[in-house]
């Protein structure tokens, strides 16, 4: 719920009417109860006093009666007379009393059935007097049955009288209840409802005076210009508290419009201005002035790089130029220190030329020699080539001899193993003749010994030729290698014999080339020593060039001097990219 | 007593000598086309049929190499109540003999089935060898084969 002013006020009223109400219907039923109690008061007197009345007429009519039947007159009978009427009408107003009481209806109707019976008692009695005399009066009289009868009816009217009583002193009681309630009522409730009251007057007073007070201070300050000023905003719903929050806002924007502006004067345009709405008018020339100021700002930090920009390109340009007239100069110097060169080297070569053409007789001589060498080896040569196949011949004649061994050895194993299976039947044909045999048992071991040395023997031969064999191959094998190698070698010396009479014939066809080299270095060296010349021209030129563009360096150097001059004034600004 | 030494296969094995009629070179046999394949042929002893068995192939599987050494044993065996009958054997490496002591013969510790002919084993000559009884060596389709040539033999 939200506690506007004007509800803080209403529920505090309501409250204090809640209270007053209460009061009033408090104190109203307590009386309209007195009023009820008084009623009944009355009600209860008047029965009472027809109560007494009662026993009155009943005396009445018993006087009357007793003074009939003593004296026999009738003017004594006048009370008991009065008495009849008297009694009914008092009864019926008795009746009518306590219409609204169950019990003393049923004891009204007793009484009057007691009251009638009486009354017939006495009717009866003053018959009896009127016409059988005073003795027979006298002796209903005398029955006691009148008196107690009498007796009962005052006992009833008593009771009915002291319960009367015992109602209006319970009665007296309750008004009693009533009047302390009342009192009650006035001295405790009255001055807690005026205490209530004052509290809530003072609280919605409060609520709403001291953030009042906190806003008309912050304004105060604010129309003296100090903007730095704390303002708590309210969180109620209230209007005070609205009215709070809407100052907070007004002192923040007011806040950020003079931090923005400060901003700009420290001409930082980077700030972005917000209008609060279209009329706002501070935002808006605000943000109008930052857009104006960065457009103006911009433009010119851009002419600024255009002019460095092209200052930079200009010095690049004349460096480039400059450092191309130097190359020019060195290049030209160089080339005229090569033509120098040439020149020198041309005069060396020609001496170089002379050089050579004597080595070259020289060679053809040496050459000469050369060849008759190679002959003579050549002719070692075949004879090295004969001796060899001679050799191979031989080792061809060996490998035949082996194998010839070999059949001889083969022989001999048959010849051992057929000597060893003799033996061995030998051996079993002793060991069969027994005792008879044993001798030749010996002999037969001793030819088996022999046998297997004999076997061991040619197997040791055989390994033998065996290797001898494999070396014998081995050595034609090599013989061959040899011839192929002299052969080869005799090929290899026809060749170089044939290059060294190319080489004797070249050696003397190179004289007359030499010649026409001298004639030819010569010019050589006349035209480098011109071209030399001419270059040197060329060189100063180049020179004299470089010198003017590093003058034209200088004053684009001051050209860029002045616009890093002016780009370092216009960053101080920064603006939006 | 004195053994034939042999070798069949890889090991050295010795036959008792009493029974050998001769031991003759490693011929050519009249080939016996025969299912059971230890009998190698017939060979013509002294103008006597014997048939040969190969000892190696009946122990090894392997016929006999025919290298020095590889010879037939002729030997007299008893083919059960049949009377002797000479049989050819051709062992490997029969190039000598040795007196072994019976005595000292001992059982090999396992016999396999259808290989009793395989008999104890003794030192000699830092080898084991292992003693072949030829007269129980013949399987019995050989022994069946032999009998029934001798009968055709008699009636004819």
């Amino acid at each position: 719920m939200h506690w506007t002013i004007s509800k803080k006020i209403l529920a505090g009223y309501g409250i204090t009417i809640l209270v007053v109400i209460a009061l009033c219907t408090s104190v109203f039923i307590n009386l309209r109860a007195l009023r009820a109690e008084f009623d009944d008061r009355t009600q209860s007197r008047d029965k009472l006093e027809a109560l007494a009345t009662l026993d009155i007429l009943l005396r009445d009519a018993e006087t009357g009666q007793r003074g009939f039947v003593i004296t026999g007159n009738d003017t004594y009978l006048e009370p008991n007379r009065n008495a009849h009427s008297a009694l009914t009408t008092t009864l019926d107003r008795l009746k009518e009393l306590c219409a609204n009481d169950t019990n003393e209806t049923v004891l009204i109707s007793n009484l009057r059935r007691d009251i009638k019976t009486k009354l017939d008692e006495m009717d009866a009695t003053i018959t009896l007097r009127r016409d059988k005399g005073f003795e027979a009066a006298a002796a209903v009289v005398n029955t006691n049955q009148g008196k107690q009868l009498m007796d009962d009816m005052r006992t009833a009217i008593g009771s009915f009288r002291s319960d009367e009583a015992a109602q209006a002193k319970a009665s007296l009681d309750r008004v009693n209840d009533r009047i302390e309630t009342l009192n009650l009522s006035m001295e405790v409730i009255a001055p807690v409802a005026i205490l209530l009251m004052l509290a809530i007057g003072i609280i919605t007073a409060r609520s709403i005076s001291r953030p009042l007070e906190a806003i008309t201070g912050a304004a105060g300050q604010i129309a003296r210009g100090e903007i730095e000023v704390q303002v708590t905003p309210g969180t109620g719903e209230d209007e005070v508290s609205r009215l709070s929050r809407s100052f907070e806002q007004m002192v923040r924007t007011l806040k950020n419009s003079a931090a923005t502006s400060a901003r700009i004067a420290a001409g930082d345009l980077t700030v972005e201005v917000k209008p609060q709405s279209s009329a706002d008018l501070v935002g808006r020339s605000q943000a109008d002035m930052i857009a104006q100021l960065s457009a103006l700002i911009s433009q010119v930090q851009q002419s600024g790089v255009q002019v460095n920009s092209s200052s930079v390109e200009i010095a690049a340009v004349a460096k480039q130029q400059q450092a191309t007239a130097s190359e020019v100069a060195s290049t030209t110097t160089e080339i005229s220190s090569t033509a120098r060169e040439m020149s020198a080297t041309s005069t060396e070569l020609l001496k170089t030329a002379d050089h050579v053409s004597m080595i070259a007789s020289e060679t053809a001589t040496l050459a000469t020699q050369g060849k008759e060498k190679l002959n003579r080896m050549e002719k070692t040569i075949q004879q090295i080539s004969e001796a060899s196949g001679t050799v191979t011949s031989r080792l061809g004649v060996m490998n035949e001899k082996a194998g010839n061994i070999n059949a001889v050895i083969t022989t001999i194993t048959k010849v051992a193993d057929q000597t060893n299976l003799l033996s061995l039947n030998a051996a079993i044909e002793a060991e069969k003749a027994g005792e008879y045999g044993k001798g030749f048992s010996v002999v037969a071991t001793e030819i088996r010994r022999l046998a297997d040395q004999t076997a061991a023997s040619s197997s040791d031969i055989e390994r033998i030729v065996k290797e001898l064999l494999s070396a014998v191959s081995a050595g034609v094998m090599g013989m061959d290698k040899f011839a192929e190698e002299v052969r080869r070698g005799a090929t290899e010396i026809g060749e170089t014999r044939h290059q060294l009479d190319d080489v004797i014939g070249q050696v003397q066809s190179l004289a007359p080339s030499v010649e026409t080299l001298h004639e030819g270095m010569r010019a050589q060296t006349q035209g480098a020593e011109q071209i030399s010349d001419a270059l040197s021209q060329l060189g100063e030129a180049a020179r004299q060039t470089a010198d003017s563009i590093r003058d034209s360096g200088r004053a684009v150097e001051q050209l860029n001097d002045a616009s890093r001059g002016l780009q370092g004034a216009i960053s101080q600004f920064k603006i939006r990219s | 007593m004195l053994h034939l030494l042999v070798r069949l296969g890889n090991d050295a094995y010795a036959i008792g000598t009493s029974d050998v009629r001769r031991i003759v070179p490693l011929a050519r046999l009249k080939a016996l086309p025969s299912d059971m394949a230890a009998v190698a042929g017939v060979l013509n002893f002294h103008g006597q049929a014997v048939p040969v068995l190969d000892l190696t192939r009946l122990l090894t599987g392997a016929p006999s190499r025919e290298i020095l050494g590889t010879r037939i044993v002729v030997a007299d065996v008893e083919l059960r109540g049949a009377g002797p009958r000479l049989l050819g054997l051709v062992v490997e490496g029969a190039h000598s003999v040795a007196r072994l002591d019976p005595s000292q013969f001992q059982p090999a510790g396992i016999r396999p089935d259808g290989r009793e002919w395989l008999g104890p084993v003794i030192e000699h000559e830092d080898m084991l060898v292992q003693r072949i009884e030829i007269a129980s060596l013949l399987p019995t389709e050989v022994v069946d084969a032999l009998i029934r040539d001798s009968e055709t033999a008699l009636f004819a």
